[in-house]
C-alpha cells in the first residue's frame, strides 16, 4: 500500500510539473490495456494532434478507472479518453463536463464504428426461443464491470420481466466475451451475453449456430472529454481536429476516428445497475 | 591297496577339494550377488513408494494452496469460472492433470483442463460425496470418465462455512506409471475393475508386491498397484554362470578321472606284461630267448620312456643271464683237457641220433683206445701224458665233419658220432684218423702213438648201450690183433 501512494504521488507530482508547462497538454486514458499497447494504440493520434496544435502532447495512463477522475477534477489532465460508464458516472457529478467526440475503434470486421450492442444469445438448437425462456437457465455473463457482457443484460432481463439474479439457473463469470461462444458451443451454459463484436466476428458457420434472443440499444465507445480549466476556444478546435482525424491504420482495436453521439447514451448506462 | 586305486583315489581327492572349493567360491559370489541385487531392488521398490506418495502429497499440497487463496473462494462463491480456471492453469503440471471446482449442489463450475467445460453434475461422484459430507477424500475414483487419483477437500469461508470443493486429479494412465518406475529395472502394474495397466508387455511380475499407499476406498473395485521385476537378469545370468561352472567343473572331473584312467591302464598295462614275461620265465614257460625276443619286441614297439628303459635293462640282463647259462653248459659238457665233449654230453648226443634214427637218419659210432697210454704216463709221467691226449685230441678233431660229434669216453678212451654214415664211411674216416696220429710227431713225446679204433653202425632197435658194446667188441678185436689197427662188429 506504501508503494502504491508513493507511486501515486510520484505520477501526480510528475502530471503537475507537465501542467506548468503551458506548451503542453496532457492526455490522459484508463488502464484497459497495458502501457505499451495503450502508447501504440494513441500514438497516431498523438503526432496528428501534436501537428495540428503545435503543441507537446504528454500521454499518461492512469493508475485505475477512479483515478482518471479524479485527475481531471484536480485539472491535472487536458484531455482524456475516458470509458463510457465512468464518463456517465463524471457527468453525474459535473454535468458541465466539455465533451469532445466519441472514439471510433475498427473492429475485426475493419469497419470503423463509435457504438456496439450487447447480445443475448443461445445455441440455434436451444429451446430457448425468447428472454422469457431463460428462466431456470444457466447463464454465462462475462464480468460485473462489463457494459454488454453484464450491465446490459440484466438490463434488458428486467425490462422483460426476468430477475437475472433470482430467476436464472446457475450463472457463471466468464471474463472474456469469446468464451461465452465457446463455453455455449460446448454446452456448458445454455445462454450467455456478450458484445457484438465477436459476434460479428465469427463464420457463417458458426453464426448459423447461434441464436440471438436479445440485442441491446446503441452503446457508445469511449468518449474524449476536456478539462473544465481548458481554454474554450481550444477545446473547439480539439473538438473540430478530433472529427477530421481519421486513421491510416486497420487494425483491430485500432482507433478509427470520432464521432458525435447523444449524451443520454452515456447518462442511460447509469441506470444499468 | 592296487597302484591303479591309490594314484585314481588321489586325483579323484584332489580334483573334488577343487570342485568343493569353486562350488563354495560361486556358491559365495552367488549369495553375495542376490544379497546386492535384493537389497537395490528394496530400494527401488522405497523409491517408488516415495514417488507414489510425493504424488499424492503434490495432489494435496496443490489443493491446499488454492483453497488458501481469497480470490479462488471468491470465485467459487460468485461462479467466476475464467478466475477459478486461470489461477487452476497455474498448477496443471505432470503431476496435476485434473483441477475441479466444485459448487455445493455438486455442480462443476470450472475445469483447469477444460476451460469451456464446466457446469455438468458431478453430485453423484463417490469422491465428491465424500468430500462434502467428510471434508475429505483421497483415493481412486472415476474423474471424467478416467481412472485418477484424487484428493478433494470441501472448501470452507472463513475456515467455516462450506462454500464448495476442490478436487485435484492424476490421471493413472501408462505415462503416470512410466513415471514411477522411471530409472529403475522395476515394473508397475495397476488393475481395476475397468482396466489393467503395466510397464511391461504381457509379462508377469515376478516377486511382485502391492504399493502400501494409505488410500480411501472409492468407487472403483478391487484397485491396486503392484511393482516387481519381470526378469531377473543379472540374477539369471549369475546362475547360468553357476550352473555352468558347476557342468564345467564336472564334465572337467569325469574327463580327467576318465583321462587318468586310460593312462594308467596303458603304463601299467607294459608294466604288467614285462612282469609276465619274468614270471613265464621262472615258472619255464619260456626260455631265456624267449624272453630276450619277447622284450626286444617290447622295445621295439612304441612304448612309454619309463618303460622303455626297464625293457632295455631286462633285455641286457636277459642276454647276460643267457651269455652265462650258455657258458654253464659248455662247462658242463666238454672236457676241461682236451676241450672236447665229455662222456655226458656224448650221451646225451647218442640218445639225441638214436631218435633221429627212428626217423630212418642212420649214424655209426667209432670207439678209439690210445694204445699203451699207460705205458707213457709210467714212462713219462703224466703232463707229457696230458700232452698226447691234448694233441691227439686236436688232431682227431681237424680229421672230422663238421656234423660229426667228438668226445673224451674216459681215460686214453674216445668216441665219434658220425652222423648219416654208414659203416663203411666210418671206416674210411676212422682209418683216416688213425692214420694222421701214427704219423704225427709229438712235440714233447719222442715216440709214435697209435690208437685202436672200433666202429659199428645202427641196428634197428638199438640201444646206447648195445651199440658202443658192438663198438667196443670191435675194439677189443683190433687191440688183440695187434693195435694201432681199425676193426669193425661184424
Amino acid at each position: 500500500m506504501k508503494i502504491k501512494r508513493f507511486l501515486s504521488i510520484l505520477l501526480l507530482l510528475s502530471v503537475a510539473l507537465f501542467a506548468t508547462e503551458k506548451q503542453k497538454l496532457v492526455f490522459a486514458v484508463n488502464p484497459y490495456k497495458t502501457t505499451a499497447e495503450l502508447q501504440t494504440i494513441h500514438a497516431e493520434l498523438i503526432d496528428y494532434l501534436e501537428k495540428a496544435l503545435d503543441r507537446e502532447i504528454v500521454f499518461v495512463v492512469s493508475k485505475d478507472y477512479n483515478h482518471l477522475i479524479t485527475l481531471m477534477e484536480q485539472g491535472s489532465v487536458d484531455i482524456a479518453s475516458i470509458s463510457p460508464k465512468l464518463f456517465a458516472t463524471l457527468r453525474l457529478k459535473d454535468p458541465a463536463i466539455p465533451y469532445l467526440a466519441s472514439i471510433k475503434f475498427m473492429d475485426e470486421l475493419g469497419n470503423a464504428r463509435s457504438s456496439y450492442h450487447s447480445l443475448i444469445v443461445t445455441l440455434s438448437e436451444s429451446s430457448t426461443q425468447t428472454l422469457s425462456d431463460l428462466r431456470g437457465k444457466s447463464f454465462g455473463f462475462t464480468d460485473v464491470d462489463s457494459t454488454s457482457g453484464y450491465l446490459y443484460p440484466r438490463f434488458m432481463m428486467h425490462q422483460n420481466g426476468i430477475d437475472p439474479a433470482k430467476e436464472l439457473g446457475k450463472i457463471y463469470m466468464l471474463k472474456k466475451h469469446p468464451k461465452i461462444i465457446q463455453a455455449l458451443l460446448e454446452k456448458s451454459i445454455d445462454a450467455g451475453a456478450m458484445y457484438d463484436g465477436v459476434y460479428h466476428a465469427l463464420s457463417k458457420e458458426e453464426q448459423d449456430k447461434i441464436r440471438i434472443l436479445a440485442t441491446s440499444e446503441e452503446i457508445p465507445y469511449d468518449a474524449m472529454i476536456a478539462s473544465k480549466q481548458m481554454d474554450k476556444a481550444l477545446v473547439l478546435k480539439i473538438k473540430e481536429l478530433l472529427f477530421a482525424f481519421h486513421s491510416t491504420q486497420s487494425t483491430p482495436s485500432s482507433i478509427a476516428g470520432f464521432g458525435d453521439k447523444p449524451l443520454f447514451l452515456y447518462d442511460r448506462l447509469r441506470d444499468l445497475e | 591297496m592296487k597302484l591303479y586305486n591309490k594314484i585314481l583315489f588321489l586325483t579323484i581327492m584332489q580334483l573334488a577339494v577343487i570342485l568343493l572349493f569353486g562350488i563354495y567360491q560361486i556358491q559365495s559370489l552367488y549369495l553375495t550377488q542376490k544379497t546386492a541385487f535384493d537389497q537395490k531392488n528394496l530400494i527401488q521398490s522405497e523409491m517408488i513408494q516415495k514417488r507414489f506418495e510425493d504424488k499424492l502429497e503434490s495432489l494435496q499440497k496443490t489443493a491446499q494452496i488454492l483453497i488458501n487463496s481469497q480470490e479462488v473462494m471468491t470465485g467459487i462463491i460468485s461462479n467466476d469460472t475464467d478466475m477459478l480456471y486461470n489461477w487452476s492453469r497455474l498448477f496443471l503440471s505432470s503431476s496435476t492433470d485434473k483441477i475441479h471446482f466444485v459448487d455445493l449442489q455438486g455442480t462443476i463450475i470450472s475445469r483447469g483442463e477444460s476451460e469451456f467445460h464446466f457446469a455438468d453434475d458431478a453430485s453423484k461422484r463417490f469422491y465428491v460425496q465424500q468430500a462434502l459430507q467428510n471434508d475429505t477424500f483421497i483415493g481412486i475414483d472415476l474423474v471424467d470418465g478416467e481412472e485418477c487419483l484424487v484428493y478433494a477437500k470441501r472448501v470452507k469461508q472463513y475456515g467455516q462455512k462450506p462454500i464448495g470443493i476442490i478436487s485435484v486429479a492424476l490421471i493413472i494412465d501408462d505415462a503416470l506409471l512410466a513415471s514411477l518406475v522411471q530409472g529403475t529395472t522395476m515394473n508397475i502394474t495397476y488393475h481395476s475393475e475397468h482396466q489393467t495397466l503395466s510397464t511391461t508387455k504381457n509379462q508377469e511380475l515376478i516377486n511382485a508386491s502391492s504399493l502400501h499407499v494409505m488410500l480411501q476406498a472409492g468407487s472403483i473395485k478391487e484397485a491396486s498397484f503392484n511393482i516387481g521385476l519381470t526378469s531377473e537378469e543379472e540374477l539369471t545370468a549369475l546362475k547360468e554362470a553357476r550352473t555352468n561352472f558347476f557342468v564345467g567343473i564336472g564334465l572337467a572331473l569325469i574327463i580327467l578321472v576318465l583321462a587318468l584312467h586310460f593312462t594308467l591302464l596303458k603304463h601299467l598295462r607294459e608294466y604288467k606284461a614285462l612282469a609276465q614275461v619274468l614270471i613265464d620265465f621262472y615258472e619255464d614257460r619260456l626260455g631265456i630267448k624267449d624272453v630276450i625276443a619277447t622284450i626286444r619286441q617290447v622295445t621295439k614297439e612304441r612304448t612309454t620312456p619309463e618303460v622303455k628303459k626297464i625293457a632295455d635293462a631286462l633285455f641286457n640282463m636277459s642276454q647276460k643271464v643267457a651269455d652265462t647259462q650258455n657258458a654253464l653248459e659248455l662247462l658242463s659238457s666238454t672236457d676241461q683237457l682236451t676241450s672236447l665233449s665229455n662222456r655226458r654230453k656224448l650221451e646225451e648226443c647218442l640218445e639225441q641220433k638214436l631218435k633221429e634214427s627212428e626217423r630212418g637218419n642212420l649214424f655209426s659210432v667209432v670207439m678209439i683206445d690210445i694204445d699203451r697210454f699207460k705205458t707213457i704216463n709210467d714212462t713219462y709221467g703224466h703232463e707229457i701224458g696230458d700232452h698226447v691226449l691234448i694233441h691227439t685230441a686236436r688232431l682227431m678233431r681237424e680229421s672230422i665233419r663238421t656234423s660229426d660229434m667228438l668226445g673224451r669216453w674216459g681215460g686214453e678212451e674216445f668216441l665219434l658220432i658220425l652222423p648219416q654214415t654208414s659203416l663203411e664211411g666210418a671206416l674210411v674216416i676212422a682209418e683216416q684218423m688213425r692214420s694222421k696220429i701214427y704219423q704225427f710227431t709229438f712235440e714233447h713225446y719222442p715216440q709214435r702213438v697209435t690208437m685202436s679204433l672200433g666202429v659199428a653202425t645202427y641196428h634197428v632197435g638199438d640201444t646206447p648201450n648195445s651199440i658202443l658194446r658192438r663198438a667196443d667188441n670191435a675194439l677189443y678185436r683190433a687191440k688183440n690183433s695187434g693195435r694201432n689197427r681199425v676193426d669193425h662188429e661184424d
